[in-house]
C-alpha cells in the first residue's frame, strides 16, 4: 500500500513537471527532435559526401550544423533533389564559406541562420518560405550571405551584409535591417515591408512598404507605396515612382536627386522631419501637409 | 473659395449671417476661428450647408464648436482639411464620405478632449498635440493614416477600421480595430482587436484585455508588453530583436504561435 502511494505521487509529479515544461521552453530552447548533423570535413568540400558530416549528408527534416569543428570550406552544389531540411545553422566559429556567387548551394531549406564569418551563397530551390537571419562578422566589403532562387518568407539582418536577389516566388513579407548593409538588385521580387532600423539598405526594386527608423536607404528605379521615416534618412538616388504615400515624422526625406518626373501622391512632414527637395522634385508631388507650419 | 470668419458678438448660433464676416460658410468656403470672437458656438446640423472647403481653428480661439451630445454636424469637400489648433473643445460630426484632412495641434491640456470627432471617418488623423477621442461610426473605415506625434488619443469602440497608426511620442488608447501600428516612442493601450502587423522600435505597447492580434509583430526595440493577458491573447508571430524588451507570463507566451528571438544566438 506504501509502494503504492509514493507510486502514486511520484506518478503524479511526473505529470505536473510535463505540465510546467512547457511552451516556454519549446519556444525557447533547441529541442533535438530533429537530426543535426555537423560539418566536419577534413578536407573535402563536397557537401554530399558522407564522410564530411558528423550523422550523415542533411536531408529532409535534418539540420545541418556548420560549428567550427571543421574550418573547410563548403562547395557550392545542387542539393535540391535531396529532401527539404529543417535548418542550417552556421554557428559563430566557422569561418568557411558555403557556396560561391557563381557556384551556390542549391538546397530546400525551412530556416537559415548565419553567424558565421564566412561568405554563404544559397539558392533557394523550393517555394518554402524560410526565416533567414544574418548576424556576421565577415567583412561589409562583401556579403556575407547571397540569396537567390525563390524568396524567404522573412530576413532579419542584424550585422553583415546580404546581396538579395530571389527572382523566383513571390514577394518576401518582411526584411528588417537592424545593422549591417541590404542591397536589395534590380531583379529581386518585391518586399513587402522593409524595416530599416539601423545600417544601409540599398533597394532597387519594388518594395510595397518602407519604415525607416534608423540607418539610412537609398532608393533606386523603384516604387514605394508607403514609406514612414521616424528617424534615419530616405535618400531617393532617382525619380521614383512613388504611387502612394510619405510620412516624414522625424529623420530626414531627401528628393534632391529627382527631377520633376519623380512621382508622390501624397507628402507629410511633421514638426521632427526634414524634407530636402529641389524645385522640380517639389513640383511633382501632388499633395504636401507641412505641418511644420501653421497651417498646412 | 470665400474665407469667412467668426465674428460673433454674443449669438452662439452658426447659421446666423451676422456672426461671420462674410455669411455663413457654405459650399467651397473655408470657415476660419481667428479668435476675433471668442464667442462659442452651439451644434447644429449644417449638413445641408454645401462642402466647405476647410475648416481652420486658430491657436487664438479659445471658445467651445458644438458640445457633448450636440456636436457640429457638416459636410466637407476631399481632403478638407479641418485643422484644429483652438484652446477650446470641438464636438465635429462628418456627415459625408469625402475623407478630409484633420490635424490637431492645441495648447489646451490633457485630461478634456479638444476635439471628438465623429460621423464619417478622416482620410487622415494628424494629433501633435492636445487630446483627441476619435469614434467615427458612420465611414467604411477609420482613416487610413494616423500619426500620433503628441498628445493622446484615444479610439473609440465605435470607429471603424483605423489603417495605420504610427505613435511617435504621446500616448494613445485603442478600443476598436487597427489594422497595422508603429511605435516610435510614447505609450500605446491595445484593448481592441486585429493588429495585422505591429512594429515596435520605441516606446512601449501594452496589449490590455486579450487584444486579437492577428498576424506579426516585430519589436525591434522599446518594449512589447503582453503579461496583461491570458492564453487567450493571440499571435501568430513575434520577432524580438537585440536592444528590445519584452514582457509577458507564461499563459500569454504560449498564445504566440511562433517566437523568433533574436536577441538569443538561435531563434
Amino acid at each position: 500500500m506504501e509502494l503504492r502511494r509514493w507510486l502514486l505521487l511520484a506518478a503524479g509529479l511526473l505529470a505536473g513537471c510535463g505540465q510546467l515544461q512547457p511552451k516556454e521552453t519549446l519556444k525557447h530552447e533547441r529541442v533535438p527532435d530533429m537530426a543535426e548533423t555537423y560539418w566536419q570535413s577534413t578536407g573535402s568540400t563536397v557537401f554530399a559526401n558522407g564522410a564530411n558530416w558528423s550523422g550523415g549528408v542533411p536531408g529532409v527534416g535534418d539540420v545541418a550544423v556548420f560549428d567550427g569543428r571543421s574550418q573547410i570550406d563548403a562547395a557550392g552544389s545542387d542539393q535540391s533533389g535531396g529532401g527539404l531540411l529543417t535548418a542550417i545553422r552556421i554557428q559563430r566559429e566557422y569561418q568557411g564559406s558555403i557556396g560561391t556567387a557563381g557556384n551556390p548551394l542549391v538546397i530546400p531549406v525551412s530556416k537559415v541562420d548565419h553567424l558565421g564569418t564566412g561568405q554563404v551563397c544559397i539558392y533557394l530551390s523550393a517555394a518554402n518560405l524560410p526565416d533567414v537571419s544574418v548576424d556576421s562578422g565577415h567583412s561589409l566589403q562583401f556579403p556575407a550571405l547571397r540569396w537567390s532562387g525563390y524568396n524567404p518568407q522573412r530576413l532579419d539582418i542584424l550585422r553583415g551584409k546580404v546581396w538579395y536577389d530571389p527572382t523566383l516566388g513571390d514577394e518576401t513579407a518582411k526584411v528588417t535591417l537592424i545593422g549591417g548593409r541590404l542591397y536589395a538588385t534590380a531583379t529581386s521580387k518585391r518586399i513587402s515591408l522593409l524595416l530599416v532600423v539601423g545600417g544601409v539598405a540599398e533597394t532597387n526594386y519594388k518594395v510595397s512598404s518602407t519604415h525607416v527608423l534608423g540607418g539610412t536607404i537609398k532608393a533606386s528605379g523603384t516604387t514605394y507605396n508607403n514609406v514612414r521615416i521616424q528617424r534615419g534618412e530616405f535618400m531617393a538616388l532617382d525619380d521614383l515612382s512613388h504611387t502612394g504615400y510619405v510620412w516624414a515624422i522625424g529623420g530626414t526625406y531627401d528628393i534632391t536627386r529627382c527631377t520633376a518626373s519623380h512621382s508622390l501622391t501624397r507628402l507629410s512632414v511633421y514638426p521632427e522631419g526634414d524634407f530636402v527637395y529641389n524645385q522640380d522634385a517639389y513640383g511633382a508631388i501632388t499633395t504636401i501637409r507641412d505641418l511644420r507650419n501653421e497651417f498646412p | 473659395m470665400a474665407e469667412t470668419y467668426w465674428s460673433s458678438s454674443g449669438s452662439d448660433v452658426w447659421n446666423l449671417a451676422a456672426n461671420w464676416t462674410a455669411g455663413v460658410p457654405g459650399a467651397a468656403d473655408v470657415a476660419i476661428f481667428d479668435g476675433r470672437s471668442q464667442v462659442s458656438v452651439a451644434g447644429v446640423d449644417w449638413s445641408g450647408g454645401g462642402d466647405l472647403a476647410k475648416i481652420r481653428v486658430h491657436p487664438e480661439y479659445g471658445g467651445n464648436i458644438g458640445s457633448e451630445g450636440n456636436p457640429l454636424i457638416f459636410v466637407i469637400a476631399a481632403t478638407g482639411p479641418v485643422d484644429y489648433r483652438g484652446t477650446g473643445q470641438a464636438y465635429l460630426q462628418l456627415a459625408n464620405a469625402d475623407l478630409p484632412y484633420v490635424s490637431v495641434n492645441t495648447t489646451r491640456p490633457l485630461g478634456s478632449n479638444a476635439l471628438h470627432w465623429t460621423g464619417n471617418n478622416p482620410r487622415s488623423l494628424d494629433v501633435l498635440n492636445g487630446q483627441v477621442l476619435l469614434n467615427a461610426a458612420s465611414g467604411a473605415a477609420g482613416p487610413a493614416s494616423l500619426v500620433v506625434t503628441g498628445g493622446f488619443v484615444r479610439i473609440g469602440a465605435e470607429n471603424k477600421t483605423t489603417g495605420w497608426l504610427t505613435l511617435y511620442d504621446g500616448e494613445i488608447v485603442i478600443e476598436a480595430n487597427v489594422s497595422g501600428i508603429y511605435i516610435d516612442g510614447g505609450r500605446l493601450t491595445d484593448r481592441g482587436t486585429t493588429g495585422t502587423n505591429i512594429l515596435v522600435s520605441g516606446g512601449e505597447y501594452i496589449a490590455d484585455n486579450d487584444p486579437t492580434t492577428g498576424s506579426y509583430a516585430h519589436v525591434t526595440g522599446g518594449v512589447f508588453d503582453i503579461t496583461r493577458c491570458t492564453s487567450a491573447y493571440s499571435m501568430a508571430h513575434l520577432s524580438v530583436y537585440p536592444g528590445a524588451d519584452f514582457r509577458h507570463n507564461p499563459e500569454s507566451l504560449a498564445a504566440i504561435t511562433v517566437l523568433r528571438d533574436l536577441r538569443s544566438d538561435y531563434p
